[in-house]
């Protein structure tokens, strides 16, 4: 991947800012929504970090449907990753909110790349889904790989079940890669047939045989839940 | 004239023939009934006016004599009128009558019968013809002589019977009585000849006594005889008898009068006898003017009784006042010299039970009977001649007994009500009347002190049954959990001896902490078992409602377009019907409610449990509508006060909304309270099991020590263990069922451990019965460590379930949020395909959005479980659903009607992902939520650390003592056994405080958890090594002090530099006396700080609590 210094040291100013912001944070009355940035600024500092979940969920309650989804995004993941991380992937969601996907995945890069290097078991599974998320508006091919990863390594997590349809979507747009597309949609709905994205994998996978596509033979190793 | 075919000379002679044999047959039988109609006037005078004899044979003869008559004269006059009938003197006489020569008939009537084929027929014929011209018409004339001969046999047997009749009449006509009578036995002469038998004779006055001279009448009653015979005879006089004549069966006579004694009898005519009756003369009775009153004792409330006549038995109740007075008949009674005359009752083995000086002829006296018996009167002195005295007098004494009484409680319970106001039912009886009805209560302290009775009577007047209901009211008792209170009644009567009586006593405990807890989670078991029932009525009812509403709305429709009266009637019955059961519902689940809020008053308000009950209270309250359920209400008054139905509020929509969520919230509540019911048996079954091995602990030593009663405790807990098994294995299963497999097993192992347990406790107590201590201790010690094992175990599975459920919600809250992201993002691409869509995409568009609704479908399905485990209504959520599902559908509404799909489907598809947004938040604010209150729990959890503390202060203690002894005695047999014992004990506490350390302790350094599981880990650690010398024991002081002071300040909360406020004196209130069947209570001061100390931090708190509670109720007994 190549460098993106620029974008990190746009990151790190974030965080100064963010820091900075502190001592005005505080005094934000009731009823006025923070802005996305200063939320991000409450979340990097540790001891803001609790105010800044809950305006977290405030921010994304008043946030237009669209500009939701990403924010509740990184909200679940909190619940999911120490504090720390999440104080470091707020930066990274507010690069994609502005539109810096570039900065954005380097940002996320970054902290996957302090999991990788810690004696952590490995980056979180839902740290991988959110930087595919993000790495999806850049780069598919980036994201289709962050999620090969969730479904090699938590297949039964919460994450794998979006992870293998996005990743089936993938595969099924290239011809050699088809058939192993078909063969994810196919496993994700007999073993989750009653999963919420079932129906969406059935859909695709009507489409991919109307095609014409082929699954592979089954993995014995299973790519899936 | 008698016509006569003359078809033939034979036909005509035949036809004479008849006709008069039929005469002769007439006459004769007329004959022979005057012959035996006579038996009538015969029987008239051969009766008499008296009737027949009873046996006589005469109405037998007379019917055979008349039948025989009959008979003959019959005979006789048959063959008389035979012969002449014959055809040869016939045909003669017609001959003669007819001038025809002689033979000419009777020659032709040959012919006729002769004639042979040789013959002429013709020629006969015509000869016979001649002859039947020259003979006359009619019979008369043909036979004349005969014919008249016949007709008068005729006419006199008719008149014969005329005659006999014409008597017969005559005769009834004149005496009909008599005639009836005779002719009567005509009609039964087997009656008359054999009657049935008469009945028996009867005579008064039959055998008595009378009074010299006296002329004693004798009546009789004989029936069916007409006279009887009265005999007497009597020693010194003849015989006599008198024959008297019964009239309607009686008869009367006087015998003569009764000087000496009289034997008599009666005797009948037809055999029958009385026995012998006797009568004797009496003299006249010594005493004149006698009377014996009764004064009867006043208990009996029997007013005096008089006897004119000295009676020959009395009844009397004990203490009854006999009075005699009367006089002496005849001359002047004077005794011997110096003595005086005297009347006396004496008893039967000789003592004067009552003496009276005869003054003046006149004596008198009372006396009042102490035993029952017979006493004979007796005169001292000369008596008058022809004088008698009295019979003898038999007294019967009916001793009082004594009054019966019950008391019980309102149900039979044993225990204190939690409202401590105790409903009781005193019940008395007594033969005579009850004086007063007393009721007394012992309050006994938990430590066996006894307070003074107080007492409380009633006066009864005197009823004989009374039933008395008091309600007791305690509230204003300075009570202690473990008191007990021991109730008696007693009732009295008025009679003399003891007259009362004692119910056996009842002893009432007030439940200690634990059984109040263990009452309050029976509470919500029984509170899950009633709200299934209610869910399905509840159901039901919505159902009826929903279908008959509906009904009611399409009779409403057909009425205005002039539909059908009657069915719109069934359906507004149904409606009101269902909206009555609605009505019933509701009024369940606020029963449900208040049973909760009962069980919860004596429980800590801070408590977890009462927690848990308050927060089933407010689901419950939760359940009801109050808005929809006004407007069904008023519905339901409409439909009852009749009139056009108010659907004001009520249309179809909204009772569909409002059944389906009242069938969600019923599903809600029901899995919360299945969840509250679960964790309340585990947590039960967990402090049983704490409590039965601290309970063995203490036996253990009391069966190696041999304590008499030991063994029976050691039974008594070896059923409490069995008992505790039971509950887990239920537990087990209903864990298995819910899906919780790991604690299912846990609970298996912890009921395997309490089996064997309960094993060892059997062989501990047969081992002490059998006098065998050491085998008991050891068996017993065995028994204490299974017990304990079982304890931990189910400690552990307890908060290993906890943490696996809270994951498994945990889980299920953040999988859903991340699925409903998972389609928020999908619906934005749909939406971003619908802003560039044209119209050929419009299918494949909507294919999507069709996809992407049932996929809502399904998280919804996946949602409702993990919420319902949550303990989280699902109403937000489905709400939220449903929009995201409505929104969908509109926007595939829009591309199936062909909108455009960047207009109408593209804003309701940014809906629905905005829909979809507020789930993922709502999700994960529930999961905050939650994990912000599994904190406070946490908090609740520290709550029991002080009592944890304090047990394994009491285990250090009893370490430390061992390790003293052992020091001291290091050369005993068993010492190395016992030093191995003593470390296992000291790692046991050193890991228990490792645990609560990991639990409660800071991470920081100092935490005084973690160093006194450092201490104790050292200790053991020095104990392992054989070390038992004075530092190491110091060290266990030391310790034992740490977890007695960490155990107080814990539960104050206090920082390391206490502050502490010293308690004022206690006085506790003298318990009041009863007032009139109830007790008002008043403020009640808290019991001291050095009180408070001697009990365990649980039962202190629950204590405080109690108080607060009691002070918060004013003097009138309202809170």
């Amino acid at each position: 991947m190549p460098c993106r210094l620029p974008a990190f040291v746009l990151v790190l100013v974030l965080l100064a800012l963010a820091g900075r912001a502190e001592p005005a944070l505080a005094q934000v009355p009731d009823g006025e929504h923070l802005t996305p940035a200063e939320v991000v600024a409450l979340l990097v500092a540790e001891s803001t970090r609790e105010e800044g979940r809950r305006e977290l969920a405030r921010l994304s309650a008043s946030l237009p449907s669209d500009r939701a989804t990403l924010w509740i995004r990184l909200l679940a993941t909190g619940e999911q990753v120490p504090g720390a991380t999440l104080g470091a992937l707020a930066p990274v969601v507010l690069a994609t909110h502005q539109g810096e996907h570039e900065a954005a995945l380097d940002g996320v890069t970054q902290v996957m790349a302090g999991f990788e290097t810690d004696e952590t078991e490995g980056v979180p599974p839902p740290v991988l889904a959110l930087a595919a998320e993000i790495a999806d508006r850049l780069d598919p091919a980036t994201g289709a790989a962050l999620r090969e990863r969730i479904l090699a390594h938590a297949p039964e997590g919460m994450e794998a079940g979006e992870a293998a349809l996005r990743l089936a979507r993938y595969l099924l747009e290239a011809t050699e890669s088809a058939p192993r597309g078909l063969r994810i949609l196919e496993d994700l709905i007999v073993a989750a047939p009653d999963h919420p994205i079932a129906p969406e994998a059935r859909r695709l996978r009507q489409e991919a045989l109307a095609r014409g596509i082929e699954p592979e033979p089954a993995d014995p190793s299973g790519d899936l839940p | 004239m008698t016509p006569v075919t003359r078809t033939s000379l034979e036909a005509t002679v035949e036809g004479c023939r008849k006709a008069l044999r039929r005469r002769v047959r007439g006459g004769a039988l007329l004959a022979g009934a005057a012959g035996l109609g006579l038996i009538l006037p015969l029987g008239w005078l051969l009766a008499g006016a008296r009737g027949w004899e009873r046996g006589s044979p005469l109405p037998l003869l007379l019917w055979l004599g008349g039948g025989l008559l009959a008979l003959v004269i019959v005979r006789r006059l048959l063959r008389s009128g035979g012969r002449r009938l014959d055809e040869g003197p016939l045909a003669s006489e017609m001959e003669r009558n007819a001038s025809l020569p002689d033979g000419s008939i009777r020659a032709r009537l040959e012919l006729a019968r002769g004639t042979d084929a040789r013959g002429s027929s013709t020629l006969a014929r015509a000869g016979e013809e001649a002859l039947l011209e020259r003979l006359p018409h009619g019979v008369e004339a043909m036979t004349g002589e005969t014919h008249l001969q016949v007709t008068r046999t005729l006419r006199m047997g008719a008149m014969g019977a005329l005659a006999v009749a014409l008597v017969a009449l005559l005769l009834w006509t004149l005496s009909p009585d008599r005639s009836r009578t005779a002719w009567s036995g005509l009609v039964a002469p087997v009656a008359v000849l054999l009657p049935p038998p008469l009945p028996e004779l009867v005579v008064e006055p039959g055998s008595l006594e009378v009074p010299r001279g006296e002329v004693v009448e004798v009546t009789i009653v004989a029936e069916g005889r007409r006279e009887v015979t009265l005999e007497w005879e009597s020693p010194g006089a003849r015989p006599g008898e008198e024959t008297l004549v019964l009239s309607e069966g009686l008869a009367s006579a006087s015998l003569p009068p009764i000087e000496a004694e009289v034997v008599y009898r009666v005797r009948a005519p037809d055999g029958a006898t009385t026995p012998d009756f006797t009568i004797r003369p009496a003299d006249p009775l010594l005493f004149g003017d006698f009377l014996l009153e009764v004064d009867f004792p006043d208990y009996t409330d029997l007013p005096p009784q008089r006897y004119p006549h000295p009676p020959g038995e009395l009844d009397l109740p004990v203490g009854s006042l006999l009075r005699v007075s009367g006089r002496m008949e005849g001359r002047a009674l004077r005794g011997g010299e110096g003595e005086t005359g005297a009347v006396r009752l004496r008893d039967s083995e000789g003592r004067v039970a009552l003496e009276m000086a005869i003054e003046a002829d006149h004596f008198e006296g009372e006396w009042r009977p102490t035993a029952s018996g017979e006493l004979h009167w007796e005169v001292a002195g000369d008596t008058p001649a022809g004088a008698r005295l009295p019979q003898p007098l038999q007294i019967h004494l009916v001793e009082d007994q004594p009054p019966m009484v019950a008391l019980e409680t309102e149900g039979g319970t044993r225990t204190l009500p939690g409202d401590l106001r105790l409903p009781l039912e005193i019940v008395a009886t007594d033969d005579w009347g009850l004086d007063w009805v007393e009721l007394e209560v012992v309050l006994e302290s938990p430590e066996g002190v006894r307070d003074e009775p107080i007492r409380d009577r009633t006066p009864t007047e005197n009823r004989r049954e009374v039933a008395l209901r008091p309600v007791v009211d305690l509230s204003g008792w300075s009570l202690e959990a473990g008191s007990v209170l021991e109730l008696r009644a007693r009732a009295a009567d008025r009679g003399r001896g003891p007259g009362v009586t004692e119910s056996p006593p009842i002893r009432l405990h007030l439940p200690d902490a634990g059984s109040l807890r263990e009452g309050a989670r029976e509470g919500i078991q029984r509170a899950e078992e009633e709200l299934a029932e209610i869910a399905d009525r509840a159901r039901s009812a919505a159902e009826s409602v929903r279908e008959r509403h509906g009904q009611v709305e399409a009779g409403r429709a057909g009425g205005r377009s002039g539909g059908q009266g009657g069915q719109d009637f069934d359906a507004r019955d149904g409606l009101r019907s269902a909206l009555e059961d609605v009505g019933e519902v509701g009024r369940e689940v606020e029963r449900l409610r208040d049973d909760l809020a009962r069980a919860r008053e004596n429980l800590p308000s801070e408590g977890e449990l009462a927690q848990r009950i308050e927060a089933l209270e407010a689901l419950l309250a939760e359940l009801e509508d109050e808005e929809m359920e006004g407007a069904l209400q008023a519905l339901l008054r409409s439909l009852t006060e009749g009139g056009e139905p108010s659907s004001e509020g009520v249309d179809s929509e909204a009772i569909e909304a409002w059944a389906e969520a009242m069938e969600d919230r019923m599903a809600d509540a029901m899995e919360r309270f299945r969840q509250a019911a679960l964790e309340s048996a585990f947590e039960g079954a967990g402090e049983e099991a704490g409590e039965i091995a601290a309970e063995q602990a203490e036996l253990q030593e009391a069966l190696r020590e041999d304590d008499p009663g030991a063994a029976g405790r050691q039974e008594a807990l070896e059923a409490r263990a069995e008992a505790l098994q039971e509950r887990l294995d239920a537990l087990e299963r209903e864990l298995r069922q819910s899906g919780d497999p790991e604690a299912a097993d846990a609970l298996r192992d912890a009921g395997e451990a309490l089996e064997t347990a309960g094993d060892r406790m059997g062989e501990a107590a047969q081992a002490a019965r059998g006098q065998r201590s050491d085998d008991a201790g050891e068996r017993a010690e065995r028994a204490r460590e299974e017990a304990e094992r079982a304890r931990d175990t189910l400690d552990e599975a307890q908060r290993e379930w906890r943490e696996t459920r809270e994951d498994r919600v945990r889980e299920g809250l953040l999988r859903g949020a991340h699925e409903a992201l998972a389609l928020s993002r999908i619906q934005g691409e749909i939406q971003e395909d619908l802003r560039a869509a044209s119209s050929s995409d419009r299918d494949r568009l909507l294919a999507r959005e069709v996809v992407l609704a049932e996929g809502i479908r399904n998280l919804g399905s996946q949602l409702l479980p993990a919420l319902r485990e949550a303990g989280v209504g699902t109403r937000p959520f489905t709400r939220v659903l449903d929009e995201a599902s409505l929104a969908v559908q509109r926007s595939a509404d829009g591309l199936r009607t062909g909108a455009s799909p960047r207009a109408g489907p593209f804003a309701a598809a940014g809906r629905a992902r905005g829909a979809l947004n507020e789930t993922a938040l709502l999700l994960l604010a529930t999961l905050d939520r939650l994990e912000s209150e599994g904190e406070g729990e946490g908090e609740s959890e520290a709550g029991d650390l002080p009592d944890e503390l304090q047990n394994l202060a009491g285990d250090q203690e009893a370490m430390l003592d061992d390790a003293r002894d052992l020091a001291g005695n290091p050369g005993d047999d068993g010492a190395s056994a016992r030093m191995e014992e003593l470390t296992r004990g000291q790692d046991a506490v050193a890991g228990a405080l490792g645990e609560l350390a990991e639990r409660f302790g800071g991470e920081e350094d100092g935490d005084p958890l973690g160093e006194m599981a450092e201490l104790a880990r050292e200790i053991a650690e020095a104990l392992g090594e054989g070390r038992l010398d004075g530092e190491v024991m110091a060290r266990q002081e030391e310790l034992l002090d740490r977890l007695l002071d960490a155990g107080r300040s814990f539960e104050r909360g206090v920082s390391e530099e206490r502050e502490g406020t010293p308690a004022g004196e206690f006085e506790r209130p003298p318990v009041r006396a009863l007032p009139q069947g109830l007790l008002e209570g008043s403020g009640i001061p808290l019991p001291s700080a050095e009180v408070l100390r001697g009990l365990p931090a649980a039962e202190r708190r629950l204590v405080l609590d109690y108080f607060e509670r009691l002070n918060r109720r004013d003097p009138e007994g309202r809170e």
